[in-house]
């Protein structure tokens, strides 16, 4: 008999800008995690903000793939996890990861978003992105945390975290 | 409206449970819009994953496969391919993508072998625990009025050098009749010539309409 698939795990508004995000005891009972983002940075510029799985900060542990827009279509790597871009302008990310809570497996991740750039073509970005985490861990927590602290997290911004079963 | 709960012993007064909800303390029945059909997780190598989805016409509008796939082959990555009614056809197909150096688009069909590529499957000369995500959503899956769309977000994030990839891909299934079939095989220049291994993921999700 069909189940229903997708459910609500968390979600999070910002009431005041913060400096990161946890989601953390993840419920283990799904195989994937689907993490939906409509946020802003304080900064007046761009910045990347990292998606960490169990909190591992090391960089090398994470591989990742790309491509973008923003005024030029490119693709890059770098051993490093997926970041979703924020702005003064909303941007919306969805960020999936697969497997999560297997323990055979690394971590592959999928991410798709963009910042329109309708104040500001500075804004203007779009991302398609593939990760992968190297640890066969599962992930009991997911943490999207500013890089190097030049922007952070602006209130009003939402991140709602969905399980998918199967 | 209140219900009252009625037991079998006490009298009327005495054992009977008062509700001010319908629901008589029962959860919220939420039928739900995507469910979950099934799921392979294949337990030894296996070269075609097919799935009959002949049974969901009457229930779902559209479908998505969420796939985690890894190959036999020697290499560090193989294409993952996909058919549809077991059918041998060249269909249109476009992509867009990025290698993690340049940027690419194509378009086209791919031979008379096999339906779509949708890249990359991890290949058996990377790392273990490396499996490559695959995002298929099949639109209007049983419609006998329209060609159908098949969508794939992938992506391979190996450390394997020079397999790197991310993409959106999409082919048009050029034939009005239902999807009563998918099915998986992995192959760089055609159908089922590497298999996946053990531990590749496929679940298949209905989506109602």
């Amino acid at each position: 008999m069909p189940t229903n698939a997708w459910s609500p795990l968390a979600n999070i508004t910002t009431s005041s800008a913060v400096s990161s995000v946890v989601f953390s005891n993840i419920n283990q009972t799904c195989r994937d995690l689907i993490l939906v983002i409509n946020a802003s940075g304080t900064s007046a510029s761009r910045y990347g903000f990292e998606v960490l799985l169990n909190g591992d900060t090391t960089q090398t542990n994470y591989s990742r793939v790309r491509l973008a827009y923003e005024g030029s279509l490119y693709s890059d790597t770098a051993s490093a996890t997926i970041i979703p871009v924020m702005s003064p302008e909303q941007g919306s990310y969805t960020v999936h990861v697969m497997d999560y809570s297997a323990t055979d497996k690394h971590k592959p991740m999928l991410l798709r978003g963009n910042v329109t750039g309708v104040t500001s073509s500075n804004y203007v970005y779009l991302d398609l992105s593939s990760g992968r985490w190297a640890n066969t861990a599962a992930v009991t927590s997911l943490t999207i945390s500013e890089i190097g602290g030049a922007s952070s997290i602006a209130s009003g911004s939402s991140f709602a975290l969905y399980g998918v079963k199967s | 409206m209140g219900v009252y709960k009625l037991s079998a012993s006490g009298g009327l007064k005495t054992g009977r449970t008062l509700y001010t909800s319908m629901l008589a303390g029962n959860e919220v029945f939420n039928p739900s819009s995507i469910d979950l059909i099934t799921t392979n997780v294949l337990s030894s190598t296996q070269g075609i994953v097919t799935f009959d989805l002949s049974s969901l016409a009457a229930t779902y509008k559209h479908l998505q496969f969420r796939i985690v796939g890894r190959t036999n082959t020697n290499g560090g990555a193989e294409r993952m391919r996909i058919r549809i009614n077991n059918e041998a056809v060249a269909e249109p197909r476009h992509s867009l993508g990025g290698d993690g150096a340049n940027p690419y688009s194509g378009n086209g069909s791919l031979g008379t072998d096999s339906s779509i590529i949708s890249d990359r499957l991890t290949g058996g000369s990377a790392a273990s625990g490396e499996f490559a995500p695959f995002i298929v959503d099949i639109l209007d899956a049983f419609s006998t009025t329209k060609y159908k769309t098949i969508r794939t977000l992938t992506g391979n994030a190996t450390a394997y050098s020079g397999e790197k990839s991310v993409s959106l891909q999409s082919l048009l299934y050029t034939d009005l009749q239902a999807i009563g079939t998918m099915s998986f095989s992995s192959g760089n220049t055609g159908w089922n010539q590497q298999a996946f291994v053990a531990g590749s993921r496929f679940s298949l999700y209905g989506i109602r309409g």
